[in-house]
């Protein structure tokens, strides 16, 4: 049953959850909004429509050990796997200079809280989560994800490049949350969506919200639908996109394209990684690591001998853009695009998958 | 979680045994260090191992070896890139890592009671192996077989010493070509790329399956001789080469459209591939 919170309430359970977890929310970096690690209540960012980045790069760290070794004469050891306790390594030395999962609290399953999470990443992690289970479990992906709760926010601002309403993966979500938060201007509707979220939210007394508490949240998401400038007309999409790999809007757009991989950096969906190889001249010291790697770059599809089945830019960018809007689909049974809009808000070239689609159906 | 259920951790195998194919290709032999890895391991011709080299890295390298052998497993590798380099210069006695198998094999369960056409070119011929020692040990199984096998030069062709003892199998034909012959070497068969034996093949569409592996160019050009022959898109059997970082599903680099290569393939029936928007332009 949804409850129903005040402003002071709220402030205690974050507070609360703060104290208890490794607590990740939105927080200022520069201009815009990004996912860090928050200490205290006052650096938590209300006034934000999405985050730079998806909250992805907490499960497939931005680089990360897959095992340690050392090398001796006939001899090699695998020493350490990160799930054993690797201080997992990334690009940002405030959020992971400590690693994450390193030293567990105290008999606790759940590690990390991961607030303010939009409807939109929700779906992008439950897509993630099928590629990081199926046929093959990726224990690094899991360990992390198993251990956080997904506090999600529904939402009531709109960019001008959001078009998750025309997947269905926003502005309000149905699951995949543990907390789902909405704020209906002077109170809080609070919504659980596991057994987790059951036990922290039960632990705060609460009243159940009324019937006109409930058709509010339904009008503040109807406001919100209501703000959507930015489309993208699904119907027929997965043949719509490859139907046409001639069409002139591709060489248009990978004319200007840049091959600078910032829309697979950005998409909550992408998840494709390099592995590599590190060692110094102690061989006792050795690592294999995995790092993001893009298909928009000439190096990805390289193989031996100076091979490489996409060398062409505009072959990189029909695979991007093919990948999300139809591949997925077979695949997966999601198309890989929650509508975030952070592809083309990201793209120093203005390069809009929307308009891609729109080009393709002659619209 | 033990390191043993951690799919990229790859389990440690002693090269046993070095032999040279040809100027640029070895193949070896290995074994798991654990005795009951190696008792447990199994694979089906056309499937892969991922191959560690410790401080290099890691590739993706199709088995070369008989699947009903359970004490060895063999690789037929050309050196062509930083791990297979770092490979050949490893010496028998030392170590390196193995993990799989991974992939879809050669269809030898839709091929019994049907005839074999094998198109090969180069090291393409490794994958291809088992198939032929397969055939050979269960020879009432299929009907005829046909090999058409292509190279750079005569010095490039591999398993020579083997084909003495395939030509003597029943109902076995073997067509070889080469692009050119150096002076110094001798050759009694054709001259011209593998395409160029199509001519003098016996092989018919009718009740035929077709498994060719090579560079993805020589592919192609027998995809279309065959085509042209009345062969359909489901009696030809096609193993790509993509990059590959784990094998598992994961790092997204051996797509071509829904499929992956790593576990939908490394082999394909045309039919499920002819219509993605990266192949289309084979035919």
């Amino acid at each position: 049953m949804p409850k129903i919170m005040d402003e002071k309430e709220l402030q205690s359970l974050l507070g609360l959850l703060i104290k208890e977890y490794r607590f990740i929310g939105p927080v200022r970096k520069d201009l815009e909004t990004g996912f860090g690690e928050i200490k205290s209540l006052k650096e938590l960012v209300k006034d934000y429509t999405n985050t730079i980045e998806p909250p992805k790069y907490l499960f497939l760290t931005p680089q990360e050990t897959l095992f340690s070794y050392e090398m001796k004469k006939e001899e090699i050891t695998i020493t350490k796997t990160e799930e054993q306790g690797h201080a997992a390594l990334g690009d940002r030395p405030s959020l992971w200079s400590e690693g994450i999962a390193v030293e567990p609290l105290q008999g606790k399953a759940i590690q990390q809280v991961i607030f303010g999470v939009r409807p939109c990443d929700v779906h992008g992690i439950r897509m993630m989560d099928k590629v990081f289970k199926e046929d093959f479990d990726d224990t690094y992906y899991q360990s992390k994800r198993n251990k956080t709760i997904i506090f999600s926010v529904t939402c009531t601002s709109v960019s001008d490049y959001c078009f998750c309403q025309s997947w269905g993966t926003g502005p309000s979500l149905k699951d995949g949350f543990d907390l789902l938060l909405t704020d209906l201007g002077d109170r809080y509707l609070i919504e659980t969506g596991s057994k987790e979220g059951n036990e922290i939210i039960g632990k705060m007394r609460l009243r159940d919200a009324t019937p006109m508490e409930l058709k509010q949240k339904a009008a503040v998401i109807k406001a919100t639908e209501a703000k959507f400038t930015r489309k993208l007309n699904i119907k027929d999409i997965q043949q719509i996109m490859i139907s046409q790999p001639e069409h002139p809007t591709w060489k248009d757009k990978a004319d200007r394209c840049l091959s600078c991989g910032n829309c697979t950096s950005v998409c909550p969906t992408c998840y494709c990684f390099d592995v590599q190889e590190k060692g110094d001249y102690n061989p006792s010291n050795m690592e294999r690591y995995r790092l993001w790697d893009s298909c928009q770059l000439l190096e990805y599809s390289q193989v031996a001998l100076g091979g490489n089945f996409r060398r062409e830019r505009i072959s990189r960018l029909k695979q991007f853009m093919m990948h999300k809007l139809s591949f997925s689909y077979p695949q997966y049974g999601d198309f890989h695009c929650v509508g975030c809009g952070r592809c083309i808000k990201w793209c120093p070239t203005s390069i809009d998958l929307t308009e891609v689609a729109k080009d393709l159906r002659g619209e | 979680m033990s390191v043993r259920n951690n799919a990229y951790v790859p389990e440690m195998a002693t090269i046993e045994k070095i032999e040279r194919e040809t100027n640029d290709v070895n193949t070896y032999t290995l074994t798991f260090k654990d005795k009951a890895k190696q008792k447990d391991y199994s694979f089906a011709g056309g499937q892969f191992n991922m191959l560690s080299i410790f401080g290099f890295g890691e590739a993706p390298i199709s088995i070369s070896s008989d699947p009903q052998d359970r004490n060895e497993i063999q690789h037929t590798v050309r050196k062509v890139g930083g791990v297979t380099e770092a490979l050949f210069n490893l010496k028998e006695g030392e170590v390196l890592g193995m993990r799989g198998p991974y992939g879809r094999g050669w269809p030898l369960k839709e091929a019994k009671g049907k005839n074999i056409l094998v198109v090969a070119g180069g090291i393409g011929l490794a994958p291809l192996r088992p198939v032929i020692t397969q055939v050979i040990k269960n020879r009432e199984e299929y009907d005829r077989f046909e090999l058409l096998y292509g190279a750079r030069t005569p010095g490039d062709m591999l398993f020579t010493d083997e084909f003495d003892h395939w030509q003597k199998v029943k109902n076995f034909r073997l067509l070889f070509s080469v692009d050119a012959v150096p002076k110094d070497q001798r050759w009694d068969h054709n001259v011209g790329v593998v395409t160029t034996l199509f001519d003098q093949m016996s092989s018919t569409p009718s009740r035929t399956i077709v498994m060719t592996c090579g560079p993805e160019i020589m592919m192609k050009f027998a995809l279309k001789a065959l085509l042209a022959r009345g062969f359909n898109s489901s009696q030809i059997f096609l193993s790509l080469e993509r990059r590959m970082e784990c094998g598992l599903k994961k790092c997204g680099h051996c797509q071509i459209g829904e499929k992956y290569v790593c576990s939908d393939g490394p082999v394909f029936p045309w039919a499920e591939i002819k219509d993605i928007p990266e192949i289309v332009g084979w035919k």
